[in-house]
């Protein structure tokens, strides 16, 4: 009875020599190790792509947002390249070859890495007179900037985003002064994650045309 | 021992037999394990990898489709061009649609400026154009702004409508006043600019304070301006202009033959004090005061002095002819108003015209508002409805009169005194336009000029009909002009015909044989086109549309994207907020 019962324990739960069961264990390790390593691996080829991919979807988005600014744009009317900004004549609503508080968009970058857009909007209530009054012409070759920031403070100019995560911007124009520039070229570098992007973007100003 | 051995001989085996089964089973799951790892993994990455070719083919199909909405847009407009008349089109909102071109499926439409079917004779237009590529629609818009041919008989108007202040003598404009456009004017269009006159020498003459505004406004001399006088034109207060050839002829009118020999209706002086109407006729001195209403039909009427006072009204009912022997005073609340819109009234004065804390070619409401202004005026009036001139000489006209608006006065209409040293004062508008002598806009005094007096040709227009191709005034205008100027007619007197035929254009037609530019045919039997008939502008749309979402603080339906504000803010995230519509 003693014997059959040992048998039957032996033959029920066979055992493993300590060496087979060290080159288990090992060999087990080695596979959880590889696994491990390819996912780890791939989850950070993933991570990457994914912010790669942010960073496509964000540069087309400012490609599909500036264009709206820059492709009916008459012309690029001045460049502050310390504040990465540029001041666009957006259109001649008010008088033909002459520029206006109200056709001016100052395009930049603020501190908080955003791409921003900010233009003069008088407030609703104002009679039509006040609006002519206030919607001065500004000569050419004036401080364009510095026009609009006179409005801001005064509480006159509305802004909004293009694009966030912006660590910086730079300017080219396809002549010496942006004025006379029919093509412009704006490049970003975009933060997506703990890495960063470069942008370009070239824009051609058909309708380009000075200020009197 | 040996039993044991055996035992463990025979147990041995039996855990060699159990122990294979067992591998072989591990074995399946660990392959099991690796299939599943790998798919999850490969699935992982070309999940990963299948949007990209998507972002790039939207990026493809939106510049395809900008491009092909550019192409309908110059088609659109190039048919404008060739003569499209907007009258002949059964759907101008269905200008072209779903064509094929440039590899996209386009449709464009033309509205006018609200959106809306555009008059037969408008002169600004929207071109709307939509692309499909790939599913991606690009709209854009483009301003057009049409220059009707005008007949060449109507090419001088002898009112100077073109003018919105023409000067004969002297032009001042203090500081803070004000010369715009009228922004209710359905003639205001983008772009538009407006004209002042002068008719003198001297840039000593010409007085533009630093601090008025001037807005979109060209300066015009004519032939006798000193070369200081022209160079005005060129300064930074104006937005060009030109040195116009000819003298540009600034005359007073005779009294038309409708208020002549008028059948004498009272020989005393009248003062009215209560509502009543008026017989056509002659009359003395009329004075309407204390509230009472007076009410003119048509026909012509003819008083010494008129006077309005005290909230007095005069209403206008049909098409009258005032003729005023001295003086017309509309003061302290007084008004001069139409029964209706049809209705319209010619003053013809020999003197003096004082308006004093009154209004004129405005319900009486704005005139008692003693506190009223020129945005008191809220919807567009027809100034051609209200005409002032002043009489030459020859028909009992003052040598020197004066136009005089003070204290807040409102004036709609058309102010022609030639002779007259006029003055809009303090607080005071004129919606319309002014010929003078002096002219002499104060302090906070405003002219805000109608552009629908303006017929697009005339003496403004260099490039027009009157000039030749070297900016000379055509054979035989100099002598037209001339006539006029030395009293052989008068104002009204300046018959289309008389113009036609000395212009040589028999009444219509014509205005391109000086320079034969469009009597030439085309080598190659193109259908000719004429720039300057449609000029084209791009217009923003999408920014605005972008930016009125935010001005509005509300999601945008504009044209052109689903504007997201708070997508905007976070491009990151939302790629459908991004998305051309």
């Amino acid at each position: 009875m003693n014997h059959f019962t040992r048998t039957s324990r032996f033959t029920a739960r066979p055992g493993l020599t300590l060496i087979e069961l060290l080159i288990a264990l090992v060999i087990t390790a080695l596979m959880g190790l590889a696994i491990g390593s390819m996912m780890t691996m791939v989850g950070s080829v993933s991570e990457r792509d994914r912010t790669e991919r942010a960073a496509l979807l964000r540069a087309h988005a400012g490609q599909v947002r500036l264009r709206a600014y820059m492709d009916p744009a008459l012309c690029v009317l001045q460049h502050d390249e310390d504040d990465h900004a540029a001041v666009v004549w957006l259109y001649d609503m008010n008088g033909a070859e002459a520029v206006n508080l109200t056709e001016l968009r100052l395009i930049g970058v603020n501190d908080d890495g955003e791409l921003t857009v900010e233009w003069v909007k008088f407030p609703e209530n104002w009679t039509e007179l006040q609006l002519i009054a206030a919607d001065l012409t500004v000569p050419a070759g004036s401080d364009f900037a510095g026009a609009i920031a006179l409005q801001r403070g005064l509480g006159y100019t509305r802004t909004t985003t293009l694009l966030t995560g912006v660590s910086d911007a730079a300017w080219t124009f396809s002549e010496k002064t942006p004025p006379e520039s029919s093509r412009v070229r704006l490049g970003l570098t975009l933060e997506s994650g703990d890495a960063s992007f470069g942008a370009l973007y070239a824009f051609g100003l058909k309708d380009h045309a000075q200020p009197e | 021992m040996k039993r044991n051995a055996d035992i463990i001989e025979s147990s041995g085996r039996a855990v060699r037999a159990g122990r294979t089964n067992d591998r072989r089973g591990v074995a399946m799951l660990l392959a099991l394990c690796a299939v599943a790892t790998a798919t999850i993994v490969t699935a992982s990455y070309v999940a990963s990898r299948e949007n990209t070719p998507s972002i790039a083919g939207n990026a493809l199909n939106a510049t395809s489709a900008k491009w092909a909405a550019e192409s309908a847009g110059d088609l659109a407009v190039a048919a404008l061009e060739t003569g499209l008349d907007l009258a002949d089109l059964s759907d101008p909102s269905a200008l072209l649609s779903s064509i094929q071109i440039a590899g996209g499926n386009a449709s464009v439409a033309i509205t006018d400026l609200d959106g809306n079917e555009p008059d037969p004779d408008a002169t600004q237009v929207v071109v709307t154009i939509s692309a499909t590529v790939g599913g991606v629609t690009s709209t854009s818009q483009r301003i057009v702004q049409l220059t009707p041919p005008v007949p060449f008989d109507e090419c001088i108007d002898p009112e100077l409508g073109e003018f919105g202040i023409f000067a004969a003598s002297s032009l001042t404009m203090e500081s803070g006043s004000i010369f715009a456009p009228w922004p209710a004017s359905p003639g205001v269009v983008v772009g538009g600019k407006i004209n002042m006159g002068v008719g003198f020498s001297s840039d000593a003459s010409l007085s533009i304070h630093s601090s008025s505004i001037l807005a979109v406004t060209r300066l015009f001399t004519d032939a006798s301006a000193t070369s200081a006088l022209k160079s005005q034109v060129g300064s930074a207060k104006f937005m060009g202009g030109a040195a116009l050839p000819i003298d540009v002829p600034a005359i007073r009118a005779g009294l038309p033959s409708t208020a002549q020999g008028l059948t004498v209706r009272s020989i005393l002086n009248m003062t009215i004090l209560s509502t009543r109407g008026l017989a056509v006729g002659s009359y003395q001195d009329v004075t309407v005061d204390n509230s009472a209403v007076v009410t003119l039909s048509t026909g012509a009427y003819a008083f010494s002095d008129l006077r309005l006072e005290d909230n007095a009204v005069l209403r206008i009912n049909g098409d009258v002819v005032v003729h005023c022997r001295d003086d017309l005073e509309v003061v302290r609340g007084g008004a001069i108003e139409f029964v209706d819109a049809a209705s319209k009234v010619s003053f013809f004065v020999a003197d003096n015209i004082e308006l004093t804390d009154a209004a004129m070619g405005v319900d009486r409401a704005i005139s008692r508002n003693a506190s009223r202004s020129g945005g008191s005026v809220g919807s567009y009036i027809d100034p051609s409805r209200l005409k002032i001139y002043s009489l030459n000489q020859s028909s009992g006209g003052s040598a020197s009169s004066t136009f005089t608006m003070a204290t807040n006065s409102i004036l709609v209409g058309v102010v022609i005194a030639p002779a007259s040293s006029i003055t809009v004062g303090p607080g005071c508008t004129l919606f319309g336009r002014l010929t003078g002598a002096q002219v002499a806009v104060k302090p906070g005094g405003a002219v805000l000029y109608d552009p629908k007096l303006d017929k697009g040709q005339g003496f403004t227009v260099v490039d027009g009909p009157l000039y030749t191709n070297t900016g000379q005034p055509v054979a035989g205008l100099e002598d037209v002009l001339e006539d006029i100027a030395s009293g052989v007619t008068d104002l009204l007197n300046v018959t289309a015909s008389l113009l036609g035929g000395l212009l040589g254009g028999a009444g219509s037609g014509g205005g391109d044989d000086d320079d034969g530019e469009l009597s030439e045919t085309p080598p190659d039997e193109v259908t000719p086109r004429t720039a300057d008939t449609a000029v084209a502008k791009s217009w923003p749309t999408l920014a605005r549309s972008l930016e009125q979402s935010v001005e509005s603080e509300s999601p945008s339906n504009g044209l052109l994207v689903n504007v997201d504000v708070g997508a905007v803010c976070d491009v990151g995230g939302d790629a459908e907020a991004l998305e051309i519509e």
